[in-house]
């Protein structure tokens, strides 16, 4: 595929904490330009405007769940493949089966390494590119 | 793409923005945990409704991830735990047993006073961790495992048999990205590729490039296709800790990784017998400063007690006590089969040399003129407390496994009973059986029986804690103490153990295959003595073979 430089990452966490972790880390460290929100709904509202190379979506939020909202960004023109990788503390095998079998790339589980996320996130968009 | 100025810059940077975090994250912290409490009445007030656990669930969930994610472990882990009761909760979707309740409200509690404590200690919790163990690490910190410069199918591979075992394995593809780790958990071990060109020192750079990265006592582990002696030598001299030949048994470096990871011992326990409380107070003060952990006995006659309660690795004692002396009391010691293998060490201001190798004689290990200088007493203590724990090993560990033998399991069910007994504890008890081992024996032999034996072994030693205890009770048959568990969470637990175990992959030289296991649950003090515990969970055994093996089911209660 020959695949783009990883720039823009849109992420959705309903905590404020973690948001804000992540950006930092992701910013600093990685380099990218993120964008960050609360809910699945604002999240959906910002794609489009956005147009992020990689989302990363909290698999628990209050008004959608994570495999909610990748359905309805698959749902949307221009995003059908946007790669997506879930953010989660679920630990129980089932829900992480769930969230694996709805074509996300990766998961990455809570808590995490702020430290670690750029490498990690930048490890995911290479194995992409492998493919 | 970044120069390593750039990347250490940032790293500043984001550690900055971090620290920043943490700070206003711990003065809010002691909110969210009100929150979760107020919460938590609030669903038991609304009479269990759904969605107000669902939402404490969230809450739980939330503060889980974002406390473990900035370095505060504690709150995570109990966060963590109470949104696991939550989801077994709206899984079973019936109200809360009071058990249930009791449960999760001593954890809310728990919760909101470690929320307390954190903020009132008010700093980084990260570098508080580095200070005390040289470990940041949320959970289980001795399962990672960084792997680098292994690819393909035989990197997933080892992945997938390591995870069974519950390693965790980061891969790295090139050496030069290790540096990008430094800040990270540190692993246990890493395994390095081998399959260079020897003979330029690869392996001892590598090596020392790994140590560099992580700390220099990290255990290294080479996998490689060479078997000659000159790469074998250069291993060596690389200071590795394992040498694997491609293609590798993974069974092998399950054995070597679980030998290297295993968290150093617990502290030397010294009894010591002085009827000079000024004296043993010194001596104590001497072997504590030296992280030793102590017991005094002023009067002697009460040494056999502690004998049994503290299990000291030695006994330190004075010659001369009123009511016996103490060589009558190293003889009345050495009649017990229990405590012949206890070194005993002889204080005394006996400077005769006659008496004192008369004082050996009666099974003293060592003399000791008084006053011993502080550094001397130590060393000679822990060297004799180093043998008497490698000799101890040799006769309470079964020979195949490394687990404890059956007479020492029974001992240690035992004593943990006692100790759950004066605490008002808990304690759960599960018997494992391999299924259809015989045929194992029968199909592939003895050595292949024996490699699913030790398989079985270390996974046990892997995934359970440090405070509970393993057995090797008969042929295929385990023992495990969990101390301080219930019934509910031992069946979960060892039913994760059981789908681990069946997914091993065993090898007989030019296939593998698969095996499961079969397992009982019981728990104190529902049932009450060792040998009831013992025939209760081998009762629930018997019922999962009967229900088709490859399960772990629970023991009736007696009052059921």
């Amino acid at each position: 595929m020959g695949l783009i430089m990883l720039q823009r990452i849109l992420l959705a966490d309903d905590e404020p904490d973690i948001l804000e972790i992540s950006r930092i880390a992701l910013e600093t460290v990685g380099g990218y330009e993120v964008t960050v929100c609360e809910s699945g709904s604002e999240f959906l509202r910002l794609l489009a405007g956005f147009d992020p190379d990689l989302v990363i979506i909290d698999a628990l939020m209050p008004d959608m769940n994570g495999l909610e909202v990748l359905a309805a960004m698959r749902a949307t023109a221009g995003f059908e493949d946007t790669p997506a990788v879930f953010l989660t503390g679920l630990v129980l095998e089932r829900d992480l089966r769930d969230l694996r079998a709805s074509g996300a790339v990766d998961i990455v589980t809570k808590p995490f390494d702020p430290m670690k996320l750029p490498q990690r996130i930048q490890d995911i968009w290479r194995a992409i590119d492998d493919e | 793409m970044m120069s390593d100025g750039d990347s250490r810059s940032a790293a500043d940077r984001l550690e900055m923005g971090l620290a920043k975090l943490r700070e206003s994250f711990v003065v809010r912290l002691p909110e969210r945990a009100a929150t979760i409490t107020s919460q938590w009445k609030g669903s038991r007030d609304g009479g269990w409704a759904r969605e107000d656990l669902a939402g404490l669930h969230r809450t739980a969930h939330g503060l889980m991830g974002t406390a473990g994610s900035l370095g505060f472990s504690e709150v995570a882990e109990i966060a963590h735990h109470i949104a696991h009761r939550l989801v077994d909760f709206l899984d079973r979707d019936e109200q809360p047993t009071p058990q249930d309740i009791t449960e999760v409200t001593l954890l809310v509690e728990q919760l909101s006073e470690a929320a307390v404590g954190d903020q009132a200690r008010g700093l980084h919790p990260l570098l508080r961790g580095l200070d005390q163990a040289g470990l940041p690490s949320p959970f289980e910190p001795r399962n990672l495992i960084v792997v680098v410069e292994i690819e393909g199918e035989f990197a997933r591979e080892l992945a997938v048999q390591l995870g069974h075992f519950g390693f965790e394995l980061k891969m790295y593809e090139r050496m030069e990205e290790l540096a990008s780790t430094a800040g990270d958990r540190w692993p246990a071990a890493v395994i390095l590729d081998l399959s260079a060109p020897v003979g330029e020192k690869v392996g001892t750079d590598a090596a020392a490039k790994v140590r560099e990265t992580f700390r220099p006592e990290v255990p290294v582990v080479f996998v490689s296709n060479r078997s000659d002696v000159a790469a074998r030598l250069e291993a060596v001299r690389a200071g590795c800790s394992g040498y694997f030949v491609k293609p590798v048994d993974y069974s092998e470096i399950v054995t070597t990784l679980d030998r290297i990871t295993r968290i150093e011992p617990e502290a030397y326990r010294i009894l010591i017998v002085d009827d000079e409380s000024d004296a043993a107070a010194f001596h104590a003060a001497s072997l504590e400063a030296a992280g030793m952990d102590t017991v005094t006995v002023i009067d002697p006659l009460q040494v056999m007690a502690q004998l049994v309660e503290f299990q000291p690795d030695v006994i330190l004692m004075d010659v001369y006590m009123p009511g016996c002396s103490g060589m009558e009391l190293a003889a009345v010691i050495r009649q017990e089969e229990a405590f012949v293998g206890i070194p005993i060490v002889f204080l005394s201001c006996e400077t005769d040399r006659m008496k004192q190798i008369a004082a050996l004689g009666e099974g003293g290990d060592d003399f000791f003129p008084k006053p011993v200088p502080p550094d001397q007493l130590v060393a000679a203590v822990t060297a004799r407390a180093q043998r008497g724990r490698t000799l101890r090993h040799f006769m309470e560990r079964d020979g195949l496994t490394g687990l404890s033998t059956h007479s020492r399991i029974v001992e240690q069910l035992e004593a943990s009973i006692r100790r759950a007994a004066r605490r008002a504890d808990r304690l759960a008890v599960a018997m494992l059986d391999i299924d259809g081992f015989k045929l194992i024996n029968d199909t592939h032999g003895h050595l292949v029986g024996d490699q699913v034996l030790k398989a079985l072994a270390y996974l046990l030693r892997q995934r359970l804690r440090l405070s509970d205890y393993v057995g090797r009770f008969g042929g295929d048959e385990y023992l495990v103490v969990l101390p301080d568990t219930d019934a509910d969470s031992a069946q979960r637990k060892m039913d994760d153990i059981r789908r681990n175990f069946g997914a091993i992959e065993h090898d007989t030289g030019d296939a593998s295959f698969t095996v499961t296991l079969s397992g009982g649950v019981a728990e104190y003090p529902d049932t009450e003595t060792s040998h009831q515990l013992i025939a209760a969970a081998d009762g629930a055994l018997y019922s999962a073979k009967r229900a088709g093996r490859d399960r772990v089911l629970r023991a009736e209660s007696e009052d059921q």
